[in-house]
């Protein structure tokens, strides 16, 4: 039995140094069983950071034949906002977890397995967190944001080919007016799924990602719009846009756009901040679609 | 033949989803002499993927002429719409750039 370093969930505070240490996990030398202890001591953890170590989880228990999850410090606020959160179901550990249904907050969306069953459900859900809100929340932005979410839960149950689905976490922050979302998988990624297209077969993994979020850019059986619209839609908002894949890391801060060296996530993690108040051009977002009318009226009585 | 898209739901936005539906749609273009009708009264948003698996895949199967003699959209909102004939104009180009 190999023992793994101990997660401290309290430590985690960004989507950019959770990567970096899952990296640890799962390139830790292989064994055929494993023990890891996650601590649950503290008192905040951000959401996004506990989908990626309950998405690690998943890929932990897919690649070894026994992985046992030690649960430590379960009388603190973290394990409490975690259970709320579902992530101790990713646990699967010994602990005995209280099934009483908590109410959530209408603020969050719980760590969410989804595949291609419920893709469309949790789409809904995650838009649903900020729609006929009176306070913060720019309606007009909805159907883009539901737009977006659409063509990216898409993107994973289309073609990440990830064993374990996907996953994702979201949470509305009322005070500051920004909702964060995380959707990822433990597929093949970015690099391999473009250059399975012989189009794009020689682009190294850092092109790969860099042309992920070009118009019209697939691997083959899409159309290769889900990330374009996606990152004009933050653009447009001035909002963040962060995507790991393999051995690197796409960030965008409004119209700044930059493709860097990473530590390794197997399959694609994509996280947004959308600031909900800031108005978005849906004629920007996507590319002037008006200019299409003439030419296909014919479908529309 | 009808499909009210709204017993399906109010957003559809995955290609997944669109997947089960197509098959009733090519079925019905093959068997019934009569257009079908797509209602997308209560639909608010679908995305371009749904509109490419669902409708523009058709193309697959059938020449745009033929789509257009046997299908009415009925209630789609100016985004739908949109979004609709852009995944028509994709699918065309680049069934043209494979030939």
């Amino acid at each position: 039995m190999q023992n793994l370093p101990t997660i401290k969930l309290s430590e985690l505070t960004s989507i950019y140094s959770t990567v970096s240490l899952i990296n640890k996990f799962i390139h830790y030398p292989i064994k055929e069983r494993i023990t890891i202890t996650i601590d649950f001591k503290g008192e905040f953890v951000n959401p996004i950071c506990l989908g990626l170590v309950a998405s690690a989880l998943q890929l932990l228990k897919s690649n070894y034949k026994e992985v046992l999850i030690n649960l430590v410090n379960t009388d603190s606020i973290i394990f409490g906002y975690a259970k709320r959160m579902d992530f101790i179901n990713y646990c699967e550990s010994n602990y005995f977890i209280n099934t009483t249904k908590f109410t959530l907050s209408n603020n969050l969306i719980e760590v969410t397995s989804f595949n291609e069953t419920n893709d469309n459900n949790v789409a809904e859900r995650i838009v649903n967190l900020i729609k006929n809100r009176s306070r913060g929340v720019n309606q007009d932005i909805i159907e883009l944001l539901h737009f977006c979410m659409g063509e990216i839960i898409s993107n994973v149950t289309t073609h990440s080919k990830s064993k374990t689905g996907g996953l994702a976490v979201a949470q509305f922050y009322p005070k500051n007016n920004e909702l964060k979302i995380l959707v990822c998988d433990n597929g093949i990624g970015i690099h391999e799924s473009l250059t399975s297209n012989d189009k794009y077969a020689a682009l190294s993994e850092s092109q790969a990602l860099f042309e992920s979020f070009k118009k019209g850019v697939t691997s083959g059986d899409g159309m290769g719009m889900g990330l374009f619209y996606t990152s004009r839609f933050m653009e447009s908002n001035k909002g963040i846009l962060e995507l790991y894949s393999s051995n690197h890391r796409y960030y965008q801060r409004g119209s700044y756009k930059g493709v860097y060296p990473h530590s390794n996530w197997q399959g694609v993690a994509l996280y947004l901040k959308v600031n909900t108040e800031i108005e978005v051009n849906p004629e920007f977002v996507t590319e002037g679609y008006t200019g299409y009318k003439a030419t296909f009226d014919f479908f529309f009585d | 033949m009808k499909i009210s898209f709204s017993d399906i739901g109010h957003s559809l936005t995955t290609r997944s989803l669109a997947k089960t539906i197509r098959p009733i749609i090519v079925e019905n273009l093959k068997q019934s002499a009569d257009k079908i009708e797509l209602d997308f009264n209560g639909v608010k948003v679908i995305t371009n993927c749904f509109a490419d698996e669902c409708f523009a895949k058709l193309l697959i199967d059938f020449d745009l002429e033929f789509i257009k003699s046997k299908t009415s959209f009925r209630n789609v909102n100016p985004f739908i719409q949109s979004t609709i004939k852009i995944a028509f104009s994709n699918r065309l180009s680049q069934s043209a750039l494979s030939k």
